[in-house]
């Protein structure tokens, strides 16, 4: 990705992170988007409607069309169930007098929500997506006469996160597209009703135990690569110890 | 139970029943630097917790060892990096005028997938990557370990094998083998396995037409457009059981996975008997990674019920007649321990669960894996009867010798140059 983006004339990518990071200033301090507080509808500012812009406009310039494109994608994809899904528990909990927010004091607080998060999802997506850790990781061990003890750590980090990245979620996927647990489920769903109430009970234990098996997954060898990096001959003001 | 070793001037060879034991052995060897996920996630943290608590008193003791997935002993970006740091802690020179790294990336034919990322080495690479980082970490250890190489080891690279082997013999240093028992063994299987019932071969279809299967990862392909193998038209009907051939690296598993979906393709790879609906599944090679979504306990808990029964009887008499052909053929039959289930059943449950969907066919990769020889024959047997009586056809990836008597069809997969501009390579299957 790094070599077609040169190729295209584009800034090394610590400055895309640079510029990115700049921009996320006001998403974690709040300045000056709480200062200016002129709603474009109720609950929702225009200040936050140009950072939106803002942000989208530097994440497509920074990343090309089809990262851009796919990034928007999954923050969709995450933005969406978390504002339906709030918004539905709100109002069930409203209907059922246990809170007394209205529909039109949630709807604002959503509406704020789904803007906010379809901002920062892309933004922090970008962030992470300009750093070429597969670069990182290769260039760690070109000097063949050790590594300091700074390379190992970030050897390490960038040995997990590889991981994770390229062999534990791909193997997952593999793994759930061979399964298709959804069409099972939705055939269990349309079965009955006692094979929904079942599908209900065992539902949240497979969802943990997926989480478990990755988290297990992304760790097993974890003890592994810190003795074989512990090993590496350590390199202290240019001398190998 | 250790069932056998063998001890010549190169290696010690430890065989053993169970997958268990096996790995059980080989983590006493490495300082248990790999927690038992295998048994599960809540075995795994126990397990992981302790180790965290004395890692440097187990760091102390690790060999040079490849484990039974090679691919999980390199621990860096590429093949370059795994060479160089296997060079460097063992103080080994790796710099001069006679390269004496080159010579070793050319020995073990490296010298082309140097600078790649790991994950985009094909199989039979990553076993040259592996065999060579043992030969070089040799003067720096006091003995290699590896678990389980014939399992990953196709006849074309032992000859590697031993070449690492005479490294260590040079050096003085012991190589241990921890093997499944007959997993060396190069014989066919033997004619007293096969029952009437197992020589019945059934028709099923095999059609590949302008298949492109998508290699690489999600992550790739975000961010480019995400390279291909263009797997060449085959139409043919076949008899199962199916047994597919081919060298490490050949791409027999990325053609299962395309075949029942768990790899993204275009065009039309279908398989199965006329009539039959449903989808294929697959059992992939790593058991362990395909319980995810349903451990053990829970398929178990599943048969019990009223949507799992069907499963649940298939599994119950898949084992039995696993049991049974071992007695007939005068092999002990596995003893199940209360508590943990064991890898066959395991294996047993994940095909009842497939099997009871009624699948268009059903893929076996190197269903072998952790097997004894004995227990990986009445296994695969037992599998393809019920199958078989299901009306399902089977095929069955392997590299391994054993199969000829009891195949329906021979495939033979292998790698060309690549079919289209976006192709990295191309596959081409040929009937044998």
């Amino acid at each position: 990705m790094t070599e077609a983006r040169k190729s295209n004339g584009r800034l090394p990518w610590p400055y895309d992170l640079l510029l990115l990071a700049v921009l996320a200033v006001p998403a974690f301090s709040g300045y000056p988007l709480a200062n200016l507080p002129a709603q474009i509808v109720a609950g929702v500012r225009w200040s936050w409607v140009f950072y939106f812009a803002a942000i989208h406009l530097a994440a497509g310039l920074v990343l090309g069309r089809r990262l851009y494109a796919n990034i928007v994608a999954l923050a969709a994809l995450i933005t969406l169930p978390v504002v339906y899904a709030g918004a539905a528990i709100s109002w069930v909990g409203f209907q059922l007098g246990l809170s007394g927010t209205g529909p039109a004091a949630a709807g604002s607080h959503y509406l704020q929500l789904c803007l906010t998060m379809l901002t920062v999802v892309p933004l922090a997506l970008a962030m992470v997506s300009v750093v070429p850790f597969h670069r990182i990781e290769q260039s760690l061990l070109l000097r063949l006469d050790g590594v300091t003890a700074t390379q190992k750590k970030i050897l390490m980090a960038m040995r997990v996160f590889n991981h994770i990245a390229f062999f534990v979620l791909p193997g997952t996927l593999e793994v759930l597209r061979e399964e298709r647990p959804m069409a099972r489920w939705r055939r269990q769903w349309a079965s009955g009703k006692v094979a929904r109430f079942s599908l209900l009970g065992r539902l949240p234990g497979h969802l943990v135990l997926l989480s478990a098996e990755i988290i297990s997954a992304s760790l097993q060898y974890v003890p592994l690569w810190a003795h074989e990096i512990a090993r590496l001959p350590e390199r202290r003001n240019g001398r190998t110890k | 139970m250790i069932f056998a070793q063998t001890n010549n001037s190169r290696r010690e060879t430890r065989f053993f029943e169970s997958f268990e034991e096996r790995e059980a052995a080989f983590n006493a060897d490495v300082g248990r630097l790999i927690p038992g996920r295998y048994r599960g996630a809540h075995y795994f943290w126990r397990d992981f917790s302790r180790l965290t608590e004395g890692l440097d008193a187990a760091r102390a003791r690790v060999p040079a060892h490849i484990t039974s997935n090679p691919r999980d002993c390199l621990a860096f970006g590429t093949a370059e990096q795994v060479l160089a740091a296997a060079s460097m802690s063992a103080g080994t020179r790796v710099t001069g005028p006679d390269r004496p790294l080159e010579k070793i990336t050319v020995q073990f034919g490296l010298e082309k997938v140097g600078r790649q990322p790991i994950r985009s080495l094909s199989g039979g690479e990553t076993v040259r990557l592996a065999l060579a980082k043992a030969m070089l970490a040799a003067p720096g250890t006091e003995k290699l370990v590896i678990a389980s190489p014939f399992c990953w080891l196709s006849q074309h690279h032992l000859p590697l094998l031993e070449t690492v082997e005479a490294k260590y013999a040079d050096l003085g240093k012991p190589v241990r083998i921890l093997a499944m028992a007959g997993e060396d063994s190069l014989a066919p299987l033997e004619a007293g396995w096969l029952t009437p019932a197992d020589q019945s071969p059934q028709p099923f279809d095999l059609a590949l037409e302008r298949l492109h299967i998508q290699l690489g990862t999600p992550v790739n392909a975000l961010t480019a457009k995400p390279a291909l193998a263009g797997v060449a038209d085959f139409h043919q009907t076949l008899a199962s059981p199916c047994l597919v051939t081919g060298d490490n690296g050949q791409g027999k598993s990325v053609l299962a996975k395309a075949l029942c979906g768990a790899a993204v393709a275009r065009g039309l790879a279908r398989v199965g008997s006329p009539g039959r609906s449903g989808r294929p599944r697959l059992l992939f090679q790593d058991v362990v990674t395909q319980t995810l979504l349903r451990s053990p306990a829970q398929m178990a808990a599943e048969f019990g019920g009223m949507n799992g029964r069907d499963a649940g009887e298939i599994c119950g008499a898949v084992l039995e007649d696993v049991s049974n052909r071992l007695t007939q053929n005068g092999r002990m039959p596995e003893t199940q321990a209360p508590g943990e289930p064991t890898l066959l059943v395991v294996k047993a449950m994940l095909i009842a669960v497939r099997l009871a969907a009624l699948p268009s066919a059903l893929i076996l990769d190197e269903p072998d894996w952790g097997f004894a020889r004995d227990k990986a024959i009445a296994f695969v047997l037992s599998v393809v009867r019920h199958c078989h009586e299901r009306g399902v056809p089977v095929m069955l990836i392997s590299h391994k010798p054993w199969w000829g008597p009891m195949a329906g069809s021979v495939l033979s997969v292998g790698k060309t140059a690549p079919r289209s501009e976006r192709d990295l390579f191309g596959i081409r299957v040929e009937r044998v």
